[in-house]
């Protein structure tokens, strides 16, 4: 807003909406409450309602049609994983994680599965990691199309631009809902909806990867009279695949983070397993899938990214070469005595690999021979180079061969652990432990009695209209008057679904979860830009708690809070903690070294400097770790109320459970246009301190 | 030691690199720098430097890029802490000072002008002169009327409202100025302070802190890799070489007598005649008397202010001191042949 014009209009604003607010308090009596002459005839949810049985009645053919294909697929997929052997595809997973991770990741990946055999989750895995691979590979299909497309053609990408910015700040549970509308309960709506939630990454890398490559490239290409398509397939996409890896990785993790929350619309695997056991209050259950959960996400993580990444190249001839350890620690002795014998190993497996590939080579190879000589040659340098993959081969062959003969059947009963039962002990004894009540007790009442219950009395007894004028005239100052404008109808529309009260309950549980946030995060963000210690041990931990879904943080604060309000909102603090504690990290980090010394030579304090200067300047980036957190922790309100969260996400969560589609889309879009409203609002407030620091 | 010399440095030395201690005990001192970040992997920034600074002088240090000019200034007040050595401000040791004293010092004794202006972007140009009040505990009303009258003072009354990256490059420089001297502190150190600046904003800016210098008469020491810029700026120079000193002198001792050719090298470029002075090139009086019609110049003239006396007369001049004795003579062949740098 630029002049007093626009002062002068904001304020005609502001004393119609009171006074014309005072008559519509007249008419509804309790201030507080949305008035119900606006709310009684908008039926938002009967008329979804109303839709969906129209659409089914009539367009039921043709969805289910896609349905049915989806299923199928799904099914053969889920079969395949689940009927072989658990050996053969466990050893599918293994080998390429040796082949691009090295022995670290291999023996990740063969502990988390022994994990997911050990404690019983075998078929869940399974069937969560069907849902997961069918939906990441229609995304990674339809997104690298998507890509490449907006990569050709500008116009097509400013169209797609927008689209994928507003998908990308929708919480994860927003496409499930319309999956139900569409296709009903189960695994297809899961994938579809995964599908379409996790296609942003792959359109954008794919496209940023090909647009990044330089032009002169291109020319060279086209210059040996290369056409489109022989450049794009020879030129661009290998190019950028580093960059499409990128994406491809975003991908599973988004897929993974919604198909574990896909068990609230009837879809099985880990999720559901976890679900149940919360709902049952079996905590030591609920652990083991939640474990499950994280070796999925971490295995799948780190395996994607070694896919996209270059080998490491060749060592100086001198240092003995660490297989399992890290390189770098190769100045200390007992990393070498411990590394001698693996790289022994290694490399007695490695000849034996070469050796068999010789025979086979030379096998294969002579038979070629006897049809053409020079192809025979040709053949067998080919198959000596993939040593790895041809014994990798073998090892799988010679698996199905052994299960097919004596069957390798289940996963051994005499290499099962559960620790459900010392877990659910171990909880039921701290339970009852008094100095552990006493300090839950005295943790859930610090955030109830001062932060959560004042806010939410506050927010659901203020008049309502009062909450609309400030939150409308709060957006017209931060970010100007369309989408003051914006800001009024969707709040009035939130009002209209009688949703009005959930709503305030959701904000006030957002907005105290992201107080605290900001309260334990900021000290550790400036803590761990003092402390390289502190920083090297709180750095894999906030990777750790970025790549799990959100799902898996009930369950700490189940097994030691129990399910009530608060315990939402400390899960809720949990989830949305790692960017706040980043970005205050990063906007000091990035703070030049001359403003410290600039303070320091004038006689500043550590406490003045950091007070004066490196607080105000690391402002911008501490307001975007604000708009993340805001945004993680509404996305967190459809999962809390597993554990007893309350507002708009209940709403959400009751209607799914009793597949009534109008109210849980309608509750949805409550959070949503919450989301869109404080995104807004939070990105405008680290614009302006963009500005205000001239960067 | 004098009573009115500033500041003293004592064999200060500074290593960079993970055992500096262990580096310097064990130190070859034959060795070069590159030869020593070669056997040890320690980078030598300042080598066994000593100097003093007089009170109210200009103490320029100039070197190349690198030649540790920076890391040596930032010794002075523990910004950097050296190796080893001693620095004395006032006669007190800084480098014994315990944290309270060390900010106290920085506090009121000495102000630093740095080469990017280091001006917080998020702070009005008031506010940012006010920082080393603030620092202090001054009270709001009183730091902003102070730093007004810097502001005035360095020529940019009206700009206080605004933010630096709305100010052009010399007078964010005036702010860093302002900003130093707006706590009134007895020592300011300069690092680069003009070297962002375009050559004619350099020149306009040379000229204003000689003039604030008549001014305040405070101690400074001015670091520069022009040396042109260090001749118009110091009393006396130090030249910098792979963290040591090459040659410590007033301009003219430079010039006039550089002790290696490292140095004699910057000095190629001087025009002379502005530097050297009669003192330096005349000769013991033998074809002069001192009587009345006599042309007599002083010994510390320069000799661009005689050019157009010697050239107009034929005879050798008389130079006379203060007290009028005759202490010197110089001829035309004399003056000719100093402005000649290859000497
Ligand atoms: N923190 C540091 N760690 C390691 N080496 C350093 C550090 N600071 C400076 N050095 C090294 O010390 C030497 C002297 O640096 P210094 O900044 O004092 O030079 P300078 O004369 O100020 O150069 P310039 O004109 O570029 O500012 C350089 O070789 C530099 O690489
Ligand atoms: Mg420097």
């Amino acid at each position: 807003m630029d002049t007093g014009k626009n002062r002068l209009l904001m304020w005609a604003a502001i004393v119609l909406g009171f006074f014309s607010s005072i008559i519509l308090v007249r008419n509804a009596g309790d201030a507080s409450v949305f008035p119900a002459f606006i709310s009684d005839p908008f039926q938002f949810s009967e008329w979804i309602n109303q839709g969906e049985d129209w659409l089914k009645k009539n367009y039921r053919w043709f969805t289910r049609m896609i349905a049915g294909w989806i299923e199928t697929a799904l099914y053969t997929v889920e079969d395949f994983l689940i009927e072989s052997p658990w050996l053969l595809i466990l050893m599918l997973f293994i080998l390429p994680s040796i082949a691009y991770g090295g022995l670290p990741l291999g023996l990740l990946t063969l502990v988390g599965g022994l994990f997911w055999g050990g404690v019983g989750m075998w078929e869940p895995t399974m069937q969560t990691l069907a849902l997961m691979g069918m939906a990441v590979i229609l995304s990674v299909f339809f997104g690298i199309l998507l890509g490449i497309t907006s990569a050709q053609s500008d116009r097509f990408e400013s169209i797609l631009k927008p689209i994928l910015d507003t998908m990308q700040t929708m919480p994860a549970f927003v496409y499930l809902l319309p999956a139900v509308f569409f296709f009903g309960i189960g695994g297809p709506p899961a994938i579809m909806a995964t599908m379409i939630y996790a296609l942003p990454p792959v359109i954008r890398l794919t496209n940023l990867g090909i647009r990044q490559i330089p032009a002169e490239t291109i020319e060279a290409a086209h210059s040996f009279g290369a056409n489109r398509l022989q450049t794009l397939v020879k030129v661009q996409l290998p190019l950028s695949l580093p960059s499409i890896m990128l994406g491809i990785n975003q991908t599973i993790m988004m897929a993974l983070g919604l198909v574990v929350l896909a068990t609230f619309i009837g879809a099985d695997g880990l999720g559901s397993e976890v679900w149940k056991a919360i709902y049952k209050l079996r905590v030591g259950w609920s652990l083991e899938g939640g474990l499950c959960i994280v070796f999925m996400a971490i295995i799948f993580d780190r395996l994607s990214l070694a896919l996209g990444r270059p080998k490491p190249s060749a060592l100086p001839a001198n240092t003995t070469r660490f297989y399992l350890l890290p390189q770098s620690f190769d100045i200390y002795p007992i990393a070498k005595i411990i590394e001698r014998p693996i790289g022994a190993g290694w490399n007695f497996i490695a000849m034996c690999g070469q050796g068999f590939t010789q025979i086979i080579a030379v096998t294969l190879g002579s038979i070629v021979n006897l049809f053409d000589s020079v192809r025979g040659q040709a053949f067998v340098i080919g198959i000596r180079r993939h040593a790895f993959l041809v014994s990798s081969i073998a090892l799988l062959l010679s698996i199905s061969i052994f299960d097919h003969f004596f069957g390798i059947g289940e996963f051994l009963e005499s290499m099962q652990f559960s620790f459900r039962e010392p877990v659910d002990n171990a909880v039921a004894w701290l339970t009852v432990n008094p100095a552990f009540i006493a300090f839950t007790k005295g943790l859930r009442a610090l955030v109830y009695l001062y932060f959560l219950h004042p806010l939410d009395v506050f927010l659901t007894y203020l008049p309502w209209y009062i909450v609309v004028a400030v939150l409308s005239i709060v957006s017209w100052i931060s970010v100007g008057r369309n989408f003051a404008l914006v800001c009024f109808c969707l709040l009035m529309f939130i009002g209209a679904c009688d949703l009005w009260e959930q709503a305030m309950l959701t904000l006030s549980s957002v907005l105290v979860s992201v107080l605290i946030c900001f309260i334990i995060g900021i000290p550790l963000g400036i803590l761990s830009t003092r402390s390289k210690r502190f920083d090297m041990i709180l750095r894999p931990v906030l990777d750790a708690m970025q790549t799990l879904p959100s799902f898996v943080y009930l369950i700490p604060v189940l097994m030691f809070f129990g399910g009530n309000i608060v315990s939402a909102v400390i899960a809720t603090v949990i989830y949305a903690l790692p960017p706040v504690i980043r970005l205050t990290a990063l906007g000091i980090g990035q703070i030049p070294v001359t403003y410290t010394e600039v303070s320091s030579s004038f006689g500043g304090t550590t406490s003045q400097t950091l007070i004066k200067v490196k607080l105000p300047m690391a402002l911008p980036s501490i307001m975007l770790g604000l708009n993340q957190a805001v945004m993680m922790a509404l996305a967190m309100q459809v999962v809390t109320p597993l554990i007893g969260g309350v507002g708009l996400g209940r709403e959400v969560f009751n209607a799914l459970n009793t597949s009534n589609t109008g109210e849980g889309l309608a509750a949805g879009i409550g959070i949503v246009l919450l989301a869109i409203i404080l995104d807004r609002l939070s990105q405008a407030w680290t614009q302006t301190q963009r500005d205000a620091l001239g960067v | 030691m004098n009573s009115s010399t500033k500041i003293v440095c004592n064999n200060v030395w500074k290593i960079f690199g993970p055992n500096p201690e262990k580096t310097l005990a064990g130190l070859d001192h034959s060795l070069s720098r590159a030869e020593i970040l070669e056997q040890t992997g320690h980078v030598v920034a300042v080598r066994n430097m000593s100097f003093r600074v007089e009170e109210g002088e200009t103490f320029v240090v100039m070197g190349l890029s690198g030649s540790g000019k920076s890391t040596l200034v930032r010794c002075l007040s523990r910004l950097i802490e050296p190796t080893s050595g001693e620095v004395l401000i006032d006669n007190d040791d800084v480098i014994k000072m315990d944290a309270a004293a060390l900010t106290n010092l920085r506090r009121t004794k000495m102000s630093m002008v740095f080469q990017h202006f280091g001006l917080f972007p998020h702070r009005r140009v008031v506010d940012n002169i006010a920082f080393g009040l603030e620092i202090r505990g001054m009270g709001k009303k009183e730091r902003t009327d102070k730093a007004m009258e810097v502001l005035e003072m360095v020529g940019l009354s009206g700009w206080d409202q605004h933010f630096p990256r709305e100010l052009s490059g010399g007078m964010q420089q005036r702010v860093g100025l302002a900003r130093a001297m707006a706590v009134n502190p007895e020592v300011l150190i300069f690092d680069e302070p003009f070297s962002a600046l375009d050559p004619l904003i350099r020149r306009e800016m040379q000229d204003e802190l000689l003039r604030l210098q008549k001014l305040v008469k405070k101690t400074m020491v001015f670091i520069t890799h022009d040396f042109l810029e260090a001749i118009k700026m110091g009393d006396h120079i130090a030249i910098m070489k792979d963290g040591e000193t090459s040659q410590i002198g007033t301009p003219e001792e430079l010039v006039a007598e550089p002790a290696d050719d490292y140095v004699r090298e910057f000095t190629e470029d001087v025009p002379r005649y502005k530097v050297l002075s009669v003192a330096k090139i005349m000769q013991p009086p033998e074809n002069v008397t001192l009587s009345d019609n006599t042309t007599t110049v002083k010994p510390d003239d320069k000799l661009e202010a005689l050019i157009d006396l010697v050239s107009s007369s034929n005879g050798p001049l008389g130079v006379v001191d203060d007290s009028g004795e005759l202490v010197g003579e110089i001829n035309q062949a004399m003056v000719l042949k100093a402005m000649n740098s290859r000497s």
